[in-house]
């Protein structure tokens, strides 16, 4: 659906926004929400609320270079928001990243 | 699904955010079901028919794998797949079409039935055929609602469905479609005010539809609507005339069944309304195969409608000639309420019939009737080779009981005695008994009664012994004597032994009689060598 279909239905648009909206809907703090954008800016995540929903934003995440001494908070997130026991595997560039 | 993703889906649900939407088709590919079924419910809550559209051909491409959701309700999938009739793509309604069929979803009756109004003759064909697919399938959901709950909960919907069809039967004039008066036959109940109120607007070209349809077509799907009438004394009129002549055999055999062999109180009272039926006649060339294994039903119709009584005779006594037998004791039993000559006849043919239930009907009925032949008949019947009938005979003539016997037999003359005697010995089961105590009786008198009936009845041989004690140890020389001159009639040994030695008896008047009959013993034994 365009963005001008949504907006004549009387749909708020923004992708920022509804990013904005979940963050403050799961009461995020302010660290994790920085983790959460420097994630999406770095892996050109066209709509950020992707990471709520899609667990291969995170395990892709594992991979960057500049999230390094975050990878252990990534891999809270990833398990706790998807329970990362049911199919894939984390492993950060320095554990020779693999997904099973 | 995780707790967190069920928050985040609620969210997305709620969110007026567009782009929540694509976050919401995003989850729809997941390959957890429960993921999947909040996506959708989430999606669904939108309420977009752009959304609804997608969301029907998502569901379409795998039907079987959306429809096991329990969130996909066949209330909710009528909605989902409602923008598909107003998309103005027919192949994309027909798609909603067949798969609303597909899925029974009923609910959609009533947009489906919104599509006459395009006045396309594509889009009302579609319509129509629509409809009344689903109207079918309804009408054997009916028929299969396994619990009383089912069947109520089915009487709800029945009634909004048939409501969603009034319209499009009403404007029948203007697009000229059956198929929706069809369906509304199938699913409506017979007091219905929309119905009602149709039937009694005879000149309206929706009435004279379904007359026509209920009178000419052998529809049997109908024929509950058809029947619900019968024992309905508020019929409209013109069902009245449908019922009485419409000579379909599967419609014939239906109403005999709805009858039944013994109707209910309101169904003989509601049946008196009817004073003829078409296809009653007793010339009619089908009728015995039209009412075979009914025939029981078909005397229930006869006895309690309001035909002529012509009529109702005429059947009975055609009845009475059919091979079924519970048809002719049906029959029989029914007369009971006709008096007249005519009845008279048919009973007294009925009296021949070879069922031996039949035959004792009749001859109870004769009875009570005093019907003029009626000793006669019950007299050529004592010999009848039913026990049954020889039964019935037994209480319809207390003047041949053994008991009775004994009391007049005094009063009889030899004649009379004779010829009620065999009567009586055939008749009543319990004569020999009967004889048996009397001849031991310490009364003489009462013995020499017993003799007698022993003469009568013709069972002097069957006694012989008896007779023998009497000869040798009667007290009485009258009873000797009688005794003697009865077994001259037994042409046995034995018999002659003992009146040989009754010629030595004490009493010279025993003596003479032994002499006498021991004569009579030779001569008739010589008489009968002679003719051998």
């Amino acid at each position: 659906m365009s963005v001008s279909i949504k907006r004549l239905l009387g749909f708020q648009t923004g992708r920022h926004a509804l990013f904005r909206e979940l963050c403050n809907h799961h009461k995020l703090d302010k660290k994790t929400k920085k983790l959460l954008l420097q994630i999406i800016n770095e892996l050109g995540v066209e709509s950020p609320a992707m990471i709520f929903i899609d667990p291969q934003v995170l395990a892709n995440a594992m991979s960057l270079p500049g999230i390094a001494h975050s990878v252990g908070a990534i891999r809270d997130l990833f398990y706790t928001w998807f329970d990362g026991s049911k199919g894939i595997m984390l492993e950060s560039s320095e554990e020779n990243l693999s997904l099973s | 699904m995780t707790p967190f993703l069920e928050k985040t889906i609620r969210l997305l649900a709620n969110s007026e955010n567009a782009s929540s939407i694509e976050l919401l088709q995003f989850l729809l590919e997941s390959s957890d079901r429960d993921t999947r079924e909040k996506a959708l419910a989430g999606l669904y809550l939108k309420n977009s028919p752009e959304i609804l559209l997608q969301l029907f051909d998502k569901i379409r491409d795998h039907e079987k794998e959306w429809l096991d959701l329990p969130f996909l309700t066949p209330d909710r999938m009528s909605k989902i797949i409602e923008p598909a009739f107003q998309s103005n793509h027919y192949e994309l309604a027909k798609h909603a079409c067949q798969f609303a069929v597909r899925n029974k979803l009923y609910e959609s009756v009533g947009t489906i039935t919104r599509l006459f109004k395009i006045h396309h003759p594509k889009w009302m064909e579609l319509a129509a055929q629509t409809v009344l697919q689903l109207a079918e399938s309804f009408y054997n959901d009916l028929a299969d609602a396994p619990s009383e709950t089912a069947r109520r909960n089915m009487d709800r919907r029945r009634e909004w469905f048939a409501s969603q069809l009034e319209d499009s039967v009403r404007h029948f004039g203007m697009h000229d479609y059956i198929e929706p008066i069809k369906a509304y036959l199938l699913v409506a109940k017979k007091n219905y005010p929309f119905l009602i109120n149709t039937f009694n607007d005879i000149h309206s070209k929706v009435c004279k539809t379904i007359i026509d349809l209920l009178q000419n077509q052998e529809e049997t799907r109908f024929y509950r609507l058809l029947l619900g009438f019968l024992d309905d004394t508020s019929s409209p009129a013109i069902v009245d005339i449908i019922l009485t002549s419409k000579q379909d055999p599967k419609f014939i055999s239906s109403l005999l069944q709805t009858i039944g062999k013994n109707p209910s109180q309101q169904m003989r009272g509601a049946l008196k309304r009817f004073l003829n039926f078409s296809w009653i006649d007793p010339n009619h060339e089908n009728l015995p195969d039209w009412i075979v294994g009914l025939e029981e039903n078909f005397v229930q119709l006869i006895a309690n409608s309001g035909l002529p009584r012509k009529t109702s005779l005429a059947m009975f006594d055609w009845i009475l000639r059919l091979p079924s037998v519970e048809g002719r004791l049906a029959a029989i039993k029914a007369i009971r309420g006709f008096h007249g000559e005519d009845v008279n006849n048919i009973l007294i043919e009925a009296a021949e019939d070879s069922d031996p239930q039949v035959c004792s009907e009749a001859l109870r009925l004769m009875k009570n009737r005093k019907i003029g032949k009626i000793d006669q008949i019950l007299l050529q019947k004592v010999y009848h080779p039913s026990e049954l009938v020889r039964r019935t005979i037994y209480q319809l003539t207390p003047d041949f009981h053994i008991e009775n016997f004994f009391r007049n037999v005094g009063q009889m003359t030899e004649n009379t005695a004779t010829a009620f005697g065999k009567i009586v010995r055939n008749v009543d089961s319990n004569t020999r008994k009967h004889i048996s105590q009397e001849i031991q009786s310490s009364i003489p008198v009462r013995r020499k009664v017993a003799m007698d009936v022993i003469r009568y009845t013709g069972l002097t041989e069957e006694y012989e012994d008896v007779l023998i004690a009497l000869v040798e140890n009667d007290d009485e020389t009258d009873l000797r004597i009688e005794a003697c001159w009865m077994l001259a009639t037994i042409l046995s040994a034995n018999s002659y032994k003992t009146l040989q030695k009754a010629e030595r008896d004490r009493n010279p008047l025993v003596q003479q009689a032994a002499i006498q009959a021991a004569t009579n013993w030779r001569e008739t034994v010589s008489n009968y060598a002679r003719n051998v």
